[in-house]
């Protein structure tokens, strides 16, 4: 990708897509902490990145939702969310920086296993096309089923259908009090044990891995709601088995998935989560949601391509799929044929000119 | 060959309608207003035998209009002169059934509340009212709700995969039942398209675990503005309640008189309201429910105290419809959503609009989302009636619409709203969703004229509805 530009103004976005290019594609860019995600654009391509989106624009806390520009920060986000006693989850330790590279990148964080996705939060899109038109799909309500959900398919589209500019999104009332059940080395035996206790007891999350390089390996059970019912379920799991540590405050706790950038992502089926976490033999940081069967592994060093193999193929033996944030290695684990031509007919259908990124989805899509 | 026979190769005879009076049975889904008689209904028993249907529908350009139970409130199963129905009903098995991943595999025919009643343990969570008889296909075609959608989520948050036969007849699965798949989510995207990409045939559906207890309780207000500002207030505790519906005072009139069931008699309005979870702190939650509730002016509040007292409420709550046949000859129940906040407003000027066009109105609807369901009373036998509930329900989605609401928040467009769309979305908005509805359907013969206005595209002129009674002048 060759350079980009900045525009400060929606007129100015316009008129840059409008500008008659030779042929050069635009990649909407934000902080670009996710932009090595998916395949490396095909032809030229430049990033476009708009200052002026970087705001709260409407917040109506009493109907749980929330509007900003696609450029607002997440940090900001939830600050204006905190004040108000309510938070968004699906935006908790995810790997990205703005709203926009959250949804564009489909990034997900800890909580999603308990509470899901991007998909489930956007309510409403407003994005720019190839034509230089803003068009907005859903609505500012927590629940609408008026035409087609746009706002399932920007979500990880990276900025291959537009440039998204505004969104609505769902949000919750903040847990009032939190409880971490942690063990230290866990064996799988042990692993088993804990994910059978932990399940029925609503947990946020259950995640396996070391955040950092330098860390043991760590089985941690996130709860979080009212204090008498996040006691309980301490207590739960406690009286099944011994945590090394097992804490309990108010605050929210510093919550992400690796520490730096994330290398790998992806899920098997849960079943076969907690044997990945031993049989990948990973040496960095890395995070294995034991519910849903996420994954996340960073890694400082680029790895070697027979270690992408190996990690792939043990994925596939849980019937599940690992991607490269990577723009030098092969990105998508998963390629399938008819959803590959789906895809090809929306994207020549959608941005029949082919003025946004082309060729970053699984099929050089 | 003529297309009836080659259908019943592939279906069995039984598999065909062909009789006027059996297909009559067709003529329309619950919305009623509108009717038209289908040239054919074909019930495949499979996946692999809807594949071949479709390919023969394509053989002969003829256009389908995929249909489940027929619970639809939208007319999305209206059947254009020359198409085939292609109802799903005879797919009804359930292929699969992971308690250790909390899936299944599911075909398109099986009955919502059948799924969620496999399990003692586990249980599919959308929960329209018409759970005992629509289908998990219709369930994804609608992207349907119900109560517990505040806490549970839409039909969508619940579907890892889904298969999709094309109108080209072309079978394609979507989406993985392994979270992260990565690329467009196609699953998501097709959820709510309302049979035009094509006919669902199965899908992996996540699974939920029942929560280990309730608390629910009703709370009746002289008002019905008392009850809908206690839903704001309600909401602002910080508790997050598993469901939050209302109901006002000519549905519980007909409650009453249905089910025997006790409402106190000056009630303008009630607000049934449940919290779930694990039983630590669900006391606490009610309490502070409770008392919003009786700051805002609730006159009387009871708890459903066991288990068959709770269920009592929710028969009462999901069969609200059913009980209005006490009421009146027809019913049209419309499907708007506004901002929660402005429940008070919105209530109020459907009063208005009911009165200005001389029609009853009840309300029974999900409060908590803000996803309000107006019924206006009327006689299918009086044409001018007709026409006036057609009008009022078309100032009720304006008025949604003026205060930052949504034309449907689980019922879909179907062939009801389609007029209004261009009021709630621009032109290019509406030529993005013809681009994207012909990706799927370039020729546009899966459930033609739904969903999609006329002069955004996918409109065949060919295409036209045989009409009983006077109604919308659906455009051709």
């Amino acid at each position: 990708m060759t350079s980009g530009i900045r525009v400060e103004s929606m007129s100015a976005l316009l008129e840059a897509v409008r500008s008659d290019s030779a042929g050069t594609r635009w990649q909407p860019a934000g902080e670009g902490s996710l932009i090595q995600r998916g395949y490396a654009p095909s032809g030229r391509t430049r990033g476009l990145r708009a200052t002026f989106l970087d705001s709260v624009i409407s917040y109506p806390h009493e109907d749980l939702t929330i509007t900003v520009g696609s450029g607002c920060s997440l940090a900001r986000l939830k600050e204006a969310l905190a004040r108000r006693k309510q938070w968004l989850p699906g935006i908790m330790g995810v790997p990205s920086r703005t709203v926009g590279g959250w949804l564009g990148a489909d990034a997900r964080g800890p909580l999603v296993g308990a509470y899901g996705s991007a998909r489930d939060y956007l309510l409403r899109v407003q994005w720019v096309n190839g034509e230089a038109d803003i068009l907005e799909a859903g609505a500012p309500v927590v629940k609408s089923v008026a035409g087609y959900d746009f706002m399932k398919l920007m979500i990880g589209s990276l900025g291959e259908l537009g440039f998204m500019t505004e969104v609505t999104l769902k949000v919750l009332p903040r847990p009032r009090h939190w409880a971490i059940w942690t063990r230290i080395e866990p064996s799988l035996e042990l692993l088993s044990q804990v994910v059978s206790c932990a399940v029925p007891l609503s947990p946020a999350a259950v995640i396996l891995g070391r955040v950092s390089h330098e860390e043991q390996d760590r089985l941690s059970v996130l709860f979080c709601g009212h204090p008498k019912r996040t006691s309980y379920q301490l207590s739960e799991l406690t009286k099944h088995v011994t945590p090394t540590e097992a804490n309990e405050s108010e605050a929210v706790p510093g919550l992400s998935v690796v520490s730096g950038a994330t290398l790998l992502w992806g899920g098997v089926l849960p079943q076969s989560a907690g044997h990945f976490g031993e049989k990948s033999a990973w040496s960095g940081p890395y995070s294995v949601d034991l519910m849903r069967g996420h994954l996340w592994f960073g890694s400082k060093i680029p790895v070697l391509g027979s270690t992408l193999e190996a990690l792939r193929r043990l994925a596939s033996e849980g019937e599940g799929h690992l991607h490269v944030d990577s723009l030098e290695m092969p990105s998508w684990g998963r390629e399938e044929p008819a959803e590959i031509e789906l895809a090809r007919r929306i994207k020549d259908r959608l941005d029949p000119e082919q003025r946004w990124v082309c060729g970053r989805q699984p099929g050089h899509v | 060959m003529e297309l009836e026979q080659v259908l019943e190769t592939i279906v069995g005879r039984d598999g065909v309608v062909r009789s006027l009076h059996l297909r009559a049975l067709y003529e329309c889904d619950g919305y009623m207003l509108e009717r038209a008689v289908p040239d054919c209904v074909v019930l495949p028993r499979t996946p692999e035998e809807t594949q071949r249907v479709v390919s023969a529908l394509a053989a002969r350009r003829r256009a389908l209009v995929p249909r489940g139970a027929g619970t639809s409130l939208s007319g999305g199963c209206l059947a254009p002169q020359g198409s085939v129905v292609v109802a799903t009903t005879r797919m009804r098995e359930i292929e699969a059934f992971d308690t250790r991943n909390r899936c299944a595999l599911v075909q398109a025919g099986v009955v919502n509340l059948s799924l969620s009643r496999l399990s003692p343990f586990l249980h599919f969570a959308p929960d329209p009212s018409s759970q005992q008889a629509c289908t998990i296909g219709g369930n994804l075609s609608a992207n349907s709700g119900g109560p517990h959608t505040l806490k549970y989520g839409v039909t969508v948050n619940h579907v890892l995969a889904l298969e999709l036969v094309t109108p080209d007849g072309e079978r394609r699965w979507l989406g993985s039942r392994v979270s992260a798949a990565g690329g467009f989510d196609l699953t998501g995207t097709v959820v709510g398209h309302e049979g035009t990409f094509g006919i669902i045939t199965r899908a992996w559906v996540r699974l939920t675990e029942n929560p280990r207890a309730f608390r629910t309780l009703l709370a009746s207000f002289r008002t019905i503005r008392e009850a809908s500002s206690a839903v704001s207030a309600a909401m602002s505790t910080g508790v997050l309640p598993a469901a939050l519906e209302m109901m006002d005072a000519p549905i519980l009139a007909a409650l009453r008189d249905a089910y025997g069931i006790e409402f106190p008699l000056d009630a303008g309005a009630v607000l049934l309201v449940e919290v779930d979870g694990l039983e630590a702190g669900l006391e606490d939650e009610i309490t502070a429910i409770e008392a919003v509730c009786l700051r805002s002016g609730a006159r009387h509040i009871s708890r459903a105290a066991t288990e068959p007292a709770r269920r009592k409420l929710w028969k009462a709550r999901k069969q609200a419809f059913g009980a209005l046949g006490r009421l009146s000859r027809n019913y049209c129940t419309q499907d708007g959503v506004v901002p929660r906040s402005r429940l008070p407003e919105i209530l109020e000027e459907i009063q208005a609009i009911g009165e200005a066009h001389g029609l009853r109105v009840a309300n029974v609807f999900h409060a908590g989302d803000g996803n309000l369901h107006p019924i206006l009373l009327y006689d299918g036998r009086d044409d001018e009636q007709v026409r006036h509930v057609m009008r009022a329900n078309d100032e009720i989605l304006r008025a949604c619409l003026r205060m930052g609401g949504s034309l449907t928040g689980e019922h879909g467009i179907g062939v009801e709203k389609l007029r209004l769309m261009k009021e709630a979305f621009s032109g290019e908005t509406l030529g993005a969703m013809d681009a994207l509805r012909r990706a799927f359907d370039p020729d546009c013969r899966s459930n033609p004229n739904k969903l999609l206005p006329s002069g955004a595209g996918c409109a065949d002129d060919a295409l036209t509805w045989k009409h009983r009674k006077p109604g919308r002048q659906v455009p051709l």
